[in-house]
């Protein structure tokens, strides 16, 4: 019965069960575990809790015994999912989700959504500047103008309206890219094509920005209006572009050659190996197989699920992490060098850009902590 | 009938022990892939394929147990090499010894009787 559950309801079971919320945590905490850590498919880790919940029913339902609860059971959850997927591994089970960069339709509809809470939040922070100095009934209004009264108070330039589109859609699309060129190439390559698109893109709103903020003005409003829009436009979307599902149309064996370009770029889009050790691994296979006369498929199986055999350097991960925490913190920077926002000022845009410096330098911090944490673990 | 690359015992022995074996492989002398996968059929572990070997040999090079260096070919590819290290075999005298203590707790617990021992000893002299 538990099988046909959903993963979310599956974990919930766990506190209904027990009546605690402990329980509930502990599945919780396996699943992330399960999904983010070792990247099983979210099917396998629901049948994994499911069966994990049937032990834990069967224990509560003993005569004589008293209820154990989730930890007791089965120990700590990280420990119990890295024992799930290492078995899932040496079984060669078909456990690994497909780690596909985003698709088009998920940048777009994605993205719409994310322009809709960005709006939102756009407008909360523009109302929150304005209380107590701007009439109330000027920020409920709608109103257009010609002018450049975005210097006003109770007022932005329009073009402004387009900004959380262009930050949501933005990053969603960096992140695309990113992946991509990860996957097909290498780090470093995937690295300098992801600043550079972000640096063009800040730019290029930047000049945007400069040249049309004093077209046209409206008032706080609109930004609602924009949020409601994005909302509309991300669910419109969402129900009439369907996901194409990219079935694979070989059902033959891979060749050596498609099968070591399907592990480069399953070993790449992990995210926790250097490229050093993809292309030693891809080199390894090749050498096997060349001696033991038997085809890549063969040796070594799905070239995806081989590819999540090989546990991940937290060093690498930890790494790029900052990486990425670093290029956030700079991102804000050149944002606001682009569009000559100085942070702190009492502009609506400022703030935004003030809350995610501080956000980013927040998480650059942590990630130099985890970093500094994975060296020097023995 | 049996080949000689079939193991001896079930897999799911042959999962935990093949680190132990593969170290204990390397001990003899550095090999490469597919060499180690021949020494560890000669020892009746079967030989394994290449996706349960590499990810093993991939955690010993990174306990620095192991170390790889590259062999150019005489006339065709080149061959990466494996060699035990100092720490590794630190790792398999102390493997060898849980195993040894693991087999001896798989004995009967009792010492078995005058009778019956004199008995496979001069079956087995």
């Amino acid at each position: 019965m538990t099988s046909r559950l959903s993963l979310a309801q599956t974990i919930k079971e766990f506190g209904a069960l027990s009546g605690s919320t402990g329980d509930t945590d502990w599945a919780g905490r396996a699943a992330f575990q399960l999904l983010d850590t070792y990247h099983i498919k979210e099917s396998k880790a629901q049948h994994a809790l499911a069966a994990a919940l049937s032990t834990m029913t069967a224990a509560h339902s003993s005569p004589g015994t008293t209820s154990l609860s989730a930890i007791e059971l089965f120990g700590d959850p990280a420990q119990w999912a890295a024992e799930r997927a290492e078995q899932w591994r040496d079984d060669g089970e078909d456990a690994i989700a497909d780690d596909r960069p985003l698709s088009p339709r998920s940048i777009v509809v994605t993205g719409m959504a994310l322009s809709s809470f960005t709006a939102v939040l756009f407008w909360i922070v523009m109302i929150l500047e304005e209380l107590g100095e701007t009439p109330f009934s000027s920020l409920t209004r709608f109103d257009a103008t010609l002018s450049p009264d975005g210097t006003r108070d109770g007022w932005f330039p329009a073009f402004q309206v387009l900004a959380p589109f262009v930050i949501s859609v933005g990053s969603l699309l960096v992140i695309a890219i990113y992946q991509r060129i990860l996957r097909r190439y290498s780090f470093i390559a995937a690295a300098a094509a992801g600043s550079l698109i972000v640096a063009v893109l800040a730019f290029g709103y930047g000049i945007a920005s400069h040249l049309l903020n004093s077209a046209a003005s409206l008032t706080a409003m609109w930004m609602l209006m924009a949020a409601m829009l994005y909302g509309v436009l991300a669910y419109l979307l969402s129900r009439l572009w369907k996901e194409i599902d990219v079935e694979d149309s070989t059902p033959l064996p891979p060749s050596d050659e498609q099968w070591l370009r399907e592990l480069g770029e399953s070993l790449r889009g992990r995210g926790d190996l250097n490229d050093r050790t993809a292309a030693r691994i891809a080199s390894e296979a090749r050498e096997y197989a060349r001696d033991s006369r038997n085809s890549l498929d063969e040796e070594f199986g799905d070239p995806t699920a081989y590819a999540h055999r090989f546990a991940p350097r937290p060093t690498t991960s930890e790494a790029r992490t900052v990486g990425y925490n670093s290029a956030m913190v700079l991102l804000v920077v050149i944002l606001a060098v682009a569009t000559h926002t100085p942070i702190g000022t009492t502009s609506a845009f400022s703030t935004v850009l003030m809350g995610m410096l501080i956000l980013a330098v927040i998480q650059l911090g942590v990630s130099i902590v985890r970093l500094w944490r994975a060296r020097t673990k023995p | 009938m049996k080949d000689a690359s079939d193991p001896l015992w079930p897999a799911r022995w042959i999962r935990p022990a093949l680190r132990t074996a593969v170290l204990a492989c390397l001990e003899e002398g550095p090999l490469h892939g597919y060499g180690l996968a021949g020494a560890l059929a000669e020892r009746g572990f079967g030989r394994p394929k290449g996706g349960s070997l590499y990810p093993l040999l991939e955690d010993l090079h990174r306990e620095a147990l192991i170390t790889d260096t590259w062999e150019p070919g005489d006339s065709g590819p080149g061959r990466r090499i494996y060699q035990l290290l100092p720490a590794g075999q630190r790792a398999l005298r102390e493997e060898r010894v849980a195993w040894q203590s693991l087999a001896m707790a798989l004995g009967p617990l009792t010492p078995p009787t005058h009778t019956a021992h004199t008995g496979s000893t001069e079956a087995s002299s």
